[in-house]
C-alpha cells in the first residue's frame, strides 16, 4: 500500500524512506526488516528489481503503463483483498499508517488522498472515523484537533471546546489521543519536545502510536495517565449511572474464630474492571463474598452509593451479581435453555423474541452459539466442554449485566484465547459503566493488563496493595531492591509477569549456606504496613443517587409459569427418568395385584368374594403410594440447591418456586396413582371402585411428595435424605391400622374406642380407613344392603350385647343386695356396697344416653339408683325397662330383616343366581371380616362406666358426644365434625390434603432446615459435665509439656555441672528444683529464634495493632503458655508439642 | 408446545372419566328395588301354641342315639358337607342349613367322631353369625373341646346347649319362622339319615320309626303353612 | 377398680351372651346336672325360672316334648344349694293328668322321698309334657331348677 501511495505523484522522497525503515526496523527488528525494505525500495523503484520471479511473489505491481482508471481498479482489488484477510481493527490501523507516511513529507497530493479515500472506503470504515482519522493525522493545530474524539493531556490553562481533556501539569505541549469508537481503538501523537514515555519508552514526536489497553503515559512532570483514565474521560459524558463502592475497615472472621480479611479499606466507581489476586488461601473468594453480600463481616462496612449492603439488602435488589467458581447449570437443559430461562426471569417487560435475540447476542459473544443446542451435563457426564461450561456460567450472569458483578476465577481452565475472549467482553462491561470484581489466578500479562486496578492479598486477609497493575509490579520490585524496579513491563514487548509480585511477597530466607528456609522475608503485616504508609488510596465520596439496577424481575405468577415451564423441560429431557417414573407405578402394581391374585383350588376360576388378599392389597397400595411419592420428591430441591444460592441475586419468590415444584409433583403423582390403579385394579378384578382408589392414593402420592419436599430442601447431602426414608416410612406403615390392630397396642398409646392420637397424625390411617370403608360400603353388591344391614348390626347388637351388659350389672347388684340381706358373714357389707354401686354406676352413665336414643322407653326411678335406695323394686323397674328395650330392638332387628330378605327375594325372582354373582363379583369377604371386627371376642368392653362396642365397627356411627371432636373409632362409616355427619371417605382425604398443606407451609418456612440449624448449634463444649471433663483434659496436657521441656533442658544443659554437683550433694534440697522452675524458661526462650515460629496468623489472637512492635510481640507470646485458662494456650501448648 | 400439553391433558381427563364409579353404570346388571315391591313378609305369629309345638321337636342328637344303640355302625356318607351352606344366602336357607349342620354335628358327637367335626363348627359358625344367633355359639370352646380326646361328653352337650338356646332365642324374638326353619332342618335330616340307615340294614325298628315321622309331619305342615312366601310354599309342597 | 373390671368383663363374657334379663339357673349348674347322667345321652335341658308361690301364678313353666315309642328316656332334676329338696319334675300327658296320676316325677307323695331322676319307657309317639316347679308350700323365695331329657337306649 504504501508502495502504491509513494509510487504517486513523483515517487518517494526521502522522509518517507526513513519513515518506512524506521517502521519496519522498529516492528520486526534489524534483521528481519531488511528483506522488506530491499523489496519495498525494489517496489518503488529505487533499486533495479531484476528478478522477475521474486517480483511475482511480491506481487508486484507494475503501474507504469497503466491509465488512471485501471489503477484505480487494480488498488480497489488490492484492498478487497485485504479487507478480506485482516479484521476492522487491524485496517484502522493500517489506514492511518498510510495517512501517516503521507504525512512525513507532507505532500498530500490529490492522487494520493484519492487513494487514500478510495481505500478508506473499501476498507469499510465509517466516514465519519476516516474523517477524524484525517483531522488527527494531518492537523497541526489546536483548533483542527478539537473534534469530540480527541482528548488532549494539556497543561495549559485553556480546555479545548469540542475535545476532551486530561490535565497534566507541567507540560508544555500537549499529547493528542484520538479514539475510533468503533473498534474502542486509540491512537498518540505528540508534537511537543518534552520527555514523555509511552509504557516506558520514550516518545518521538511526529510519530503516531497505538495506545493500548494497560498503557501508562509517564510524563517527566506530573501525574502518569493510564489507559483506564482515557477510556473513562472519553465515556464521562455518556449517561451512566453514577456508582460509588466504598469498602471501609472491612474484617472477617471464620466460625472457628480465624480471621479471614482484616483491614480492608478502598474505593472504587462505575466503569473499572478491578482484579483480586492472591496467594492461595490469601481471602480472595472470601473478600469476594463478603463483597458481594453472601458473607457478613464481622466489622466494617461495605457501602454502595451509600447503601450499606449487609444491612439495607433490600434496597440493592438486581444490582450485584456474582458468578461463582464452580458452575451452577441445570443439567439437563441445553446451553440455549439454560441462558433463555435465566434471562426470562430478570426481564419482565421483554417479549419473548426479545429475550431469545438478548440470548443468541450473549451465546455469540461468548461463542457458544454453535453449541447451543448441546446439553450441559455433568461432571461426570460432559456434553460440552469444561471451558465451555464455564463460558456458559459466566453468560447467565452477564446476560442481565448488573451494575456491580462479581466474579470468581473466570479464566481457569480455560484456554488462553478463551481467557482473552472471556476478559474483553468483561472489560466491554466496563466500557458500559459497570463495577467488575474478577478474582484472578496467574493471568496472563494480556490480561493482566486489562485490570484498571488491582487488589493484592497476602495469607491472612491483608491487603498489600491496591493501585494500577503495573505499578504494583515495580511497587514490589521497588520494595525488593530489585534493579530495574521502574519497568513495570518489559520496554520492548510490552509483556508484565505478574509473578514477580508473588515472588517478591513470598520471598524466603536464604540461609547461610545459600538454602532456603521455611519462612518469609516479609511477612503479611509488614507488608500490609508498608502499603499503608506508602499509598494514601483515594476515596471516592458516597454517591447520593439510588444504584442502577438492570433487573426487572417478572411477577409472581410469570415466575411460577418459568419454573414450570424450566422444571418440565429439564424433566422431559432426561428420557431415563421420564419412563421410569411412568413405568415403576403400574410395574408395581402389576406385579403386586399379579402375586396375590388367588384363586381358591377348588373353583374353577377367580372369584373376588374369596380372595383373601385384597386387603394387604389396599394397605400396600398405600405404601407404594407414599414410597413413590417420597423418592421421586427427596432430591428435587437438593438437587437445585446450587442453582437457588445462584439465583438468590435475583430476589425470586420462594413461593413461586416451591408451587411449581409441588405443581409438577402433583401432576406426576397423579399420572403415577392413576396407572398404578387401572393396572392393579384391573388384575384383581376390582370392579367399580377406580375412581375412587384414585383419589385416596394420589392424595397419598402428594402428601409423600410433601413430605419429599421437606426433606429435600433441609438436608445438606443426598445421603443423609435417603437415610431419612426409613424413618419417615415405618412409622406410617406401623401405625396404618393394619399390620398392627389398634386395641393391641401399648397401653401408653392406645386410647379406648378411638383411635390412639399418635396413629392420627399417620396420612397412612386416614387413607387406608378411608379405601376399607369405602370398598365395603359402597361396592356394586353391598351398597344396596348397607343401610339395612347396619340397622340390623345396630337392634342386633343392642339387643345381645348391650341389654345383656346392663342386665347383668344389674343381676350383679342384684347378687350383692340379697347377700347383704342375707347377712352372709363370709362378705364384708362394706365392699358389697360398693360394688352396689359398680354395678348401678354404670346403668347410671348408659341408661340416660339410651333414653335419649329410644325415647319412648324410659325408666323413672333413675334417680334411685344408688345403694341406699336401690330396694327391689327399683330392681324390678329397671329389669322391666331392659326387657322393654330388648322387645323394642328386637322388633328393630325384625325390620331390618325383613326388609333384606325381601330385596333378596325379589332379586332372586327377577334373575336367578344375581345374588350370589353379583356378591362374588362385588363384594370380599376377608375385608368383611376385617371391617365387622369378626375375630374380636370381646363385643362390648366396660371401660370405666360405660360400655363401648368392639363389634361391627363399620356399622356404627361415630362418637357425636363433642361437637368439635372428629375423634372416633377405626373403619366408623361417618365422621362428626362441627355438628354434622360426613363420610368417612370424603373426610379422610381432606384430611390428607390439609397434611399436605400444612407440609407445604413447613417446607416454605424452612422448619426443619431451622430445627437442625439450632441443634447443630449447641456447643457441646459448653455443657457444665462436658467442660470438666475437657478442662482436666487440657491441665494434664499441661503438665505434660512442663515436664517434658525440664527434661530437655537437663540434658541440654551442659555447662550447668556446678547445679548438678550441687544437687548430687544436696538431695534432699527439694526446694531448689522448685525455684528454679520459673526462672528457667523466661532464661531460656530469649535463644530461639522468633522465626521458628511460622506464622499462621488464623490460629492466633491478635493484639491490637497499635502495640505491635517486635520485641513486645515476642514476650506477650512467650507469655502465653503460663496462661493455662485460655484457650489460645492449648493451641500453642499443640504446636510446641 | 403448550398444545401438546393440553392435548395430553385432555386425554388423561376423559381416561379418568373412564373410571367407573360404584355402581353408577346400570349397565352393570344392576336391578332396582324399591321399597314399594317389598312384598308382605312373613308374619310372625307369636302364638304360645305354636312355640309350644316347635320346642317340642327332638333333640338333634336323638336320631342318632338311636341308631347307635341299634349297633349301626358310623358312616360318613349319609352327612351333609358342611360347605354346601356357603352359598345358602337368605335367611330362610340359612336358617334350614343350620338345623341339617346340627343334626349331622349331633350325629357325629354321638359317634365320638369328633375328628371330622371341626369343620361343620366352622359352617355353622358361619351361619350362625349371619343370622345373629352366633352369641350363643362359642366356636372357640367347641373347638377347643373336639381337639381334645376327654372332653367328648361336654361336646356333645355343648353342642346341644347352643342349638337349644338359639332356638329359643328365635322364637323369643319374634323370628319363630327361622325358629320353624331350624326344626325343620334338624328333622329333614334326621329323617334323611334313618332312610339311609334302613337302606343299608334294613330293620322293623327302623321302618316303624320312619313311619312314625308322619305324625310328626302332620304337625309340622300346619306351622309352616302359618308362614307367607313362596319359600315356604315351596318348602311345604315338597314337604 | 381394675380387678372388677376384669372380673365383670369375664362375667358378660362367661353369662352375658346367654340369658335375657330372668334368672334361669346358671350355665355351669346345667352343664352340672347333664353330665350326671350316668351314661344316657343329653337330650335337653328344662331350665326354670323358679317364682314365689302365690295364688293367682304358677311357681314354675311347663315344656312339651315329643317321645319315640320304643325308647327309654331318663328325666333329672337338679336344684341349686337350698333348693334341694323343695323343687319337682313332673312328666304327664293328656291322658295321665299331673297331679293324680303323671307318667313319672320326682317327688313320690306317697313315700315323701325324692329321686334324682326316673327312667321313662315311651311306648307311644307323642307329644308330652314336663313341668318343673316348687312343691306346694315349699315356693317362699324366687328361684331356680333344672331339668334334664336323656337318651337311655332302644327297650327291646
Amino acid at each position: 500500500m504504501w508502495s502504491i501511495i509513494a509510487n504517486q505523484d513523483g515517487g518517494i522522497d526521502d522522509k518517507e524512506l526513513q519513515y518506512v525503515e524506521g517502521f519496519l526496523t522498529q516492528q520486526l527488528g534489524a534483521e528481519g526488516a531488511r528483506e522488506h525494505i530491499i523489496g519495498f525500495k525494489k517496489d518503488v523503484g529505487l533499486i533495479e528489481d531484476d528478478d522477475e520471479a521474486a517480483a511475482k511473489k511480491r506481487k508486484k505491481i507494475d503501474f507504469s503503463g497503466l491509465t488512471p482508471v485501471q489503477m484505480s481498479v487494480k488498488i480497489l482489488g488490492i484492498s478487497r483483498r485485504i479487507t478480506k484477510t485482516i479484521n476492522l481493527k487491524q485496517r484502522i490501523i493500517v489506514y492511518i499508517r498510510l495517512f501517516e507516511l503521507v504525512n512525513t513529507s507532507k505532500r498530500f497530493t490529490e492522487q494520493r488522498m484519492a487513494i487514500i479515500d478510495a481505500v478508506g472506503e473499501v476498507f469499510n470504515i465509517s466516514k465519519e472515523e476516516l474523517k477524524d482519522s484525517k483531522s488527527f493525522v494531518v492537523n497541526e493545530n489546536t483548533e483542527g484537533l478539537d473534534i469530540p474524539s480527541i482528548l488532549f493531556i494539556s497543561g495549559k490553562e485553556e480546555k479545548p471546546v469540542n475535545a476532551k481533556c486530561i490535565p497534566s501539569e507541567g507540560l508544555a505541549s500537549d499529547i493528542y489521543i484520538l479514539r475510533v469508537a468503533s473498534e474502542e481503538l486509540y491512537f498518540l501523537r505528540y508534537t511537543g519536545t518534552d520527555d514523555v514515555y509511552l509504557n516506558g519508552q520514550a516518545i518521538n514526536s511526529g510519530r503516531i502510536y497505538l495506545f493500548a489497553p494497560g498503557s501508562t503515559l509517564k510524563m517527566s512532570k506530573g501525574k502518569p495517565v493510564y489507559y483506564s483514565d482515557v477510556v473513562a474521560t472519553f465515556q464521562a459524558d455518556k449517561t451512566f449511572a453514577n456508582l460509588s463502592f466504598n469498602v471501609e475497615n472491612l474484617e472477617f472472621k471464620f466460625p472457628n474464630g480465624a480471621i479471614g480479611l482484616r483491614n480492608i479499606n478502598f474505593s472504587e466507581c462505575q466503569g473499572r474492571l478491578v482484579g483480586i489476586m492472591g496467594a492461595s488461601g490469601a481471602g480472595k473468594t472470601t473478600l469476594l463474598n463478603v463483597l458481594s453480600g453472601i458473607t457478613t463481616p464481622s466489622q466494617g462496612s461495605v457501602k454502595i452509593n451509600g447503601i450499606n449492603l449487609h444491612t439495607e439488602k433490600d434496597k440493592l435488589e438486581g444490582v450485584i451479581g456474582l458468578i461463582p467458581q464452580d458452575d451452577l447449570l441445570i443439567e439437563e437443559l441445553t446451553v440455549y435453555e439454560n441462558l433463555y430461562f435465566s434471562a426470562k426471569f430478570c426481564f419482565k417487560t421483554e417479549t419473548d423474541e426479545q429475550i431469545r435475540a438478548r440470548v443468541d447476542n450473549v451465546l455469540k459473544s461468548l461463542g457458544l452459539y454453535e453449541r447451543k443446542d448441546l446439553k450441559v451435563g455433568n461432571s461426570l457426564n460432559k456434553l460440552i466442554s469444561g471451558g465451555q461450561r464455564k463460558r456458559l456460567n459466566i453468560a447467565l450472569e452477564l446476560i442481565r449485566e448488573p451494575s456491580i458483578l462479581f466474579v470468581d476465577e473466570p479464566t481457569s481452565g480455560l484456554s488462553s484465547r478463551d481467557s482473552v475472549n472471556v476478559m474483553d467482553l468483561l472489560s466491554e462491561l466496563t466500557l458500559k459503566g459497570k463495577l467488575i470484581f474478577v478474582v484472578i489466578h496467574q493471568p496472563s500479562s494480556e490480561i493482566y493488563k486489562m485490570f484498571d486496578k488491582m487488589i493484592i492479598l497476602d495469607t491472612g486477609g491483608y491487603l498489600v496493595y491496591y493501585g494500577h497493575p503495573v505499578d504494583a509490579i515495580s511497587y514490589f520490585k521497588r520494595h525488593d531492591g530489585q534493579i530495574n524496579a521502574d519497568e513495570g513491563e518489559c520496554p520492548k514487548c510490552g509483556n508484565v509477569n505478574p509473578e514477580i509480585i508473588f515472588d517478591v511477597i513470598e520471598a524466603r530466607v536464604v540461609d547461610e549456606y545459600g538454602k532456603f528456609q521455611d519462612n518469609r522475608k516479609v511477612n503479611p503485616e509488614e507488608w500490609e504496613d508498608r502499603f499503608h504508609k506508602g499509598v494514601k488510596p483515594e476515596i471516592i465520596p458516597d454517591v447520593d443517587t439510588e444504584p442502577p439496577r438492570n433487573l426487572n424481575v417478572p411477577g409472581w405468577l410469570s415466575q411460577l409459569r418459568i419454573y414450570l415451564h424450566r422444571d418440565f423441560k429439564s424433566k422431559v429431557s432426561n428420557l431415563q427418568y421420564v419412563f421410569l417414573n411412568l413405568t415403576e407405578a403400574p410395574l408395581l402394581g402389576l406385579i403386586l395385584s399379579f402375586l396375590i391374585r388367588y384363586t381358591s383350588p377348588n373353583r374353577a376360576s377367580y372369584i373376588f368374594f374369596e380372595n383373601e388378599n385384597i386387603v394387604p392389597y389396599i394397605f400396600m397400595s398405600i405404601i407404594v403410594a407414599l414410597f413413590l411419592g417420597l423418592t421421586v420428591s427427596a432430591e428435587e430441591i437438593f438437587r437445585d440447591r446450587k442453582i437457588l444460592k445462584r439465583e438468590e441475586f435475583l430476589n425470586l419468590s420462594r413461593s413461586s418456586y416451591l408451587v411449581a415444584k409441588v405443581i409438577i409433583l402433583t401432576c406426576i403423582s397423579a399420572i403415577q396413582a392413576f396407572l398404578y390403579v387401572i393396572v392393579g385394579n384391573s388384575i384383581l378384578q376390582i370392579v367399580g371402585m377406580n375412581l375412587s382408589y384414585w383419589l385416596v392414593l394420589f392424595a397419598m402420592f402428594v402428601f409423600a411428595n410433601m413430605m419429599g419436599l421437606n426433606i429435600s430442601s433441609a438436608f445438606n447431602s443426598a445421603v443423609t435424605i435417603y437415610i431419612l426414608i426409613p424413618l419417615l416410612m415405618i412409622p406410617q406403615m406401623a401405625l396404618g391400622g393394619s399390620m398392627f390392630s389398634f386395641d393391641k397396642l401399648n397401653q401408653i398409646i392406645g386410647s379406648v374406642g378411638r383411635v390412639p392420637i399418635v396413629a392420627e397424625i399417620m396420612a397412612s390411617r386416614w387413607s387406608y380407613e378411608a379405601l376399607m370403608v369405602k370398598q365395603f360400603k359402597d361396592n356394586g353388591f353391598e351398597i344396596d344392603y348397607y343401610e339395612k344391614e347396619k340397622q340390623k348390626s345396630y337392634a342386633s347388637f343392642k339387643q345381645v350385647s348391650y341389654v345383656s351388659a346392663l342386665s347383668d350389672a344389674l343381676t350383679y347388684a342384684v347378687d350383692c343386695r340379697d347377700s347383704i340381706e342375707e347377712e352372709d358373714p363370709e362378705y364384708d357389707i362394706e365392699r358389697l356396697k360398693q360394688e352396689i354401686d359398680y354395678g348401678l354406676a354404670l346403668l347410671r352413665e348408659e341408661v340416660p344416653n339410651e333414653m335419649r336414643r329410644v325415647p319412648e322407653i324410659t325408666l323413672d326411678c333413675l334417680d334411685k339408683l344408688y345403694v341406699e335406695s336401690f330396694t327391689e323394686d327399683v330392681s324390678d323397674e329397671v329389669e322391666e325397662y331392659l326387657s322393654e328395650l330388648d322387645h323394642y330392638y328386637g322388633k328393630l332387628f325384625n325390620l331390618a330383616e325383613n326388609e333384606i330378605e325381601s330385596r333378596k327375594r325379589y332379586y332372586e325372582e327377577q334373575k336367578p343366581g344375581y345374588y350370589l354373582t353379583r356378591r362374588n363379583k362385588y363384594f370380599n369377604e376377608k375385608l368383611q371380616d376385617i371391617v365387622k371386627n369378626v375375630f374380636e371376642k370381646n363385643k362390648i368392653i366396660r371401660y370405666e362406666n360405660r360400655l363401648i362396642q368392639q363389634q361391627d365397627p363399620i356399622f356404627l356411627d361415630a362418637d357425636n358426644s363433642t361437637w368439635f371432636g372428629f375423634r372416633s373409632h377405626f373403619y366408623a362409616p361417618n365422621k362428626w365434625f362441627m355438628g354434622r355427619y360426613y363420610d368417612t371417605f370424603y373426610f379422610n382425604i381432606v384430611v390428607i390434603w390439609l397434611m399436605s398443606l400444612l407440609c407445604y407451609v413447613t417446607l416454605y418456612f424452612d422448619v426443619l432446615k431451622r430445627v437442625i440449624e439450632w441443634a447443630g448449634k449447641i456447643n457441646f463444649s459448653k455443657l457444665p459435665f462436658l467442660k470438666k471433663i475437657i478442662e482436666r483434659q487440657k491441665n494434664k496436657e499441661i503438665q505434660k509439656l512442663l515436664a517434658a521441656e525440664k527434661a530437655s533442658k537437663a540434658v541440654d544443659s551442659k555447662s550447668d555441672k556446678a547445679d548438678k554437683a550441687e544437687r548430687l550433694e544436696r538431695p534432699e534440697r527439694p526446694e531448689r528444683p522448685k525455684l528454679e522452675r520459673p526462672e528457667r524458661p523466661k532464661l531460656e526462650r530469649p535463644d530461639r529464634p522468633k522465626l521458628e515460629r511460622p506464622d499462621r496468623g488464623e490460629r492466633r489472637e491478635r493484639l491490637p495493632k497499635i502495640e505491635r512492635p517486635d520485641r513486645e510481640k515476642k514476650e506477650e507470646k512467650n507469655d502465653n503458655p503460663q496462661n493455662t485458662d485460655s484457650e489460645d494456650s492449648t493451641e500453642n501448648v499443640d504446636k510446641k508439642e | 408446545m403448550h398444545k401438546k400439553w393440553y392435548i395430553s391433558l385432555m386425554l388423561a381427563a376423559t381416561a379418568l372419566m373412564q373410571f367407573n364409579c360404584a355402581g353408577c353404570g346400570g349397565d352393570d346388571g344392576h336391578i332396582e328395588y324399591h321399597e314399594e315391591d317389598n312384598l308382605v313378609s312373613d308374619v310372625n305369629f307369636d302364638s304360645q301354641a305354636m312355640n309350644e309345638i316347635i320346642s317340642s321337636f327332638s333333640s338333634p342328637v336323638e336320631m342318632a342315639a338311636m341308631i347307635q344303640s341299634s349297633e349301626v355302625p358310623f358312616s360318613p356318607k349319609y352327612l351333609v358337607n358342611p360347605d354346601v351352606v356357603k352359598d345358602y344366602t337368605s335367611s330362610f336357607k340359612k336358617a334350614l342349613g343350620l338345623g341339617f349342620l346340627s343334626a349331622d354335628l349331633g350325629y357325629l358327637n354321638v359317634y365320638s367322631k369328633t375328628s371330622l367335626v371341626i369343620d361343620y363348627l366352622v359352617q355353622i359358625r358361619s351361619l350362625s353369625e349371619d343370622l345373629k344367633v352366633g352369641q350363643f355359639f362359642d366356636f372357640q370352646l367347641l373347638k377347643r373341646l373336639a381337639t381334645s380326646d376327654d372332653n367328648i361328653d361336654s361336646l356333645l352337650i355343648m353342642s346341644v346347649q347352643s342349638y337349644q338356646k338359639m332356638d329359643e332365642h328365635l322364637r323369643n324374638n319374634q323370628r319363630s319362622n327361622l325358629s320353624a326353619l331350624l326344626v325343620t332342618g334338624v328333622w329333614l335330616e334326621s329323617l334323611y339319615l334313618i332312610t339311609q340307615v334302613a337302606k343299608d340294614q334294613y330293620s322293623d325298628d327302623f321302618k316303624d320309626r320312619i313311619g312314625e315321622q308322619k305324625t310328626i309331619l302332620n304337625q309340622l305342615l300346619p306351622i309352616l303353612k302359618l308362614f307367607h312366601g313362596k319359600d315356604f310354599e315351596s318348602l311345604v309342597q315338597s314337604l | 377398680m381394675r380387678r372388677l373390671f376384669i372380673i365383670l368383663v369375664f362375667a358378660i363374657l362367661c353369662f352375658g351372651q346367654a340369658t335375657t334379663a330372668d334368672a334361669q339357673c346358671k350355665q355351669q349348674l346345667v352343664y352340672q346336672c347333664a353330665t350326671q347322667t350316668e351314661k344316657a345321652i343329653f337330650l335337653r335341658d328344662f331350665n326354670t325360672k323358679l317364682k314365689r308361690e302365690s295364688a293367682t301364678d304358677e311357681t314354675g313353666m311347663k315344656f312339651t316334648v315329643v317321645l319315640n315309642k320304643g325308647t327309654r328316656y331318663r328325666f333329672s332334676l337338679c336344684a341349686p344349694d337350698g333348693y334341694q329338696d323343695q323343687v319337682v319334675l313332673t312328666l304327664y300327658d293328656s291322658g295321665h293328668p299331673e297331679n293324680s296320676n303323671p307318667l313319672g316325677t320326682t317327688f313320690d307323695k306317697a313315700a315323701k322321698t325324692d329321686a334324682k331322676s326316673f327312667d321313662f319307657l315311651c311306648n307311644k309317639t307323642a307329644m308330652y309334657y314336663v313341668s318343673v316347679r316348687f312343691k306346694p308350700g315349699m315356693g317362699d323365695k324366687k328361684g331356680c331348677a333344672v331339668g334334664i331329657l336323656s337318651f337311655v337306649g332302644k327297650s327291646k
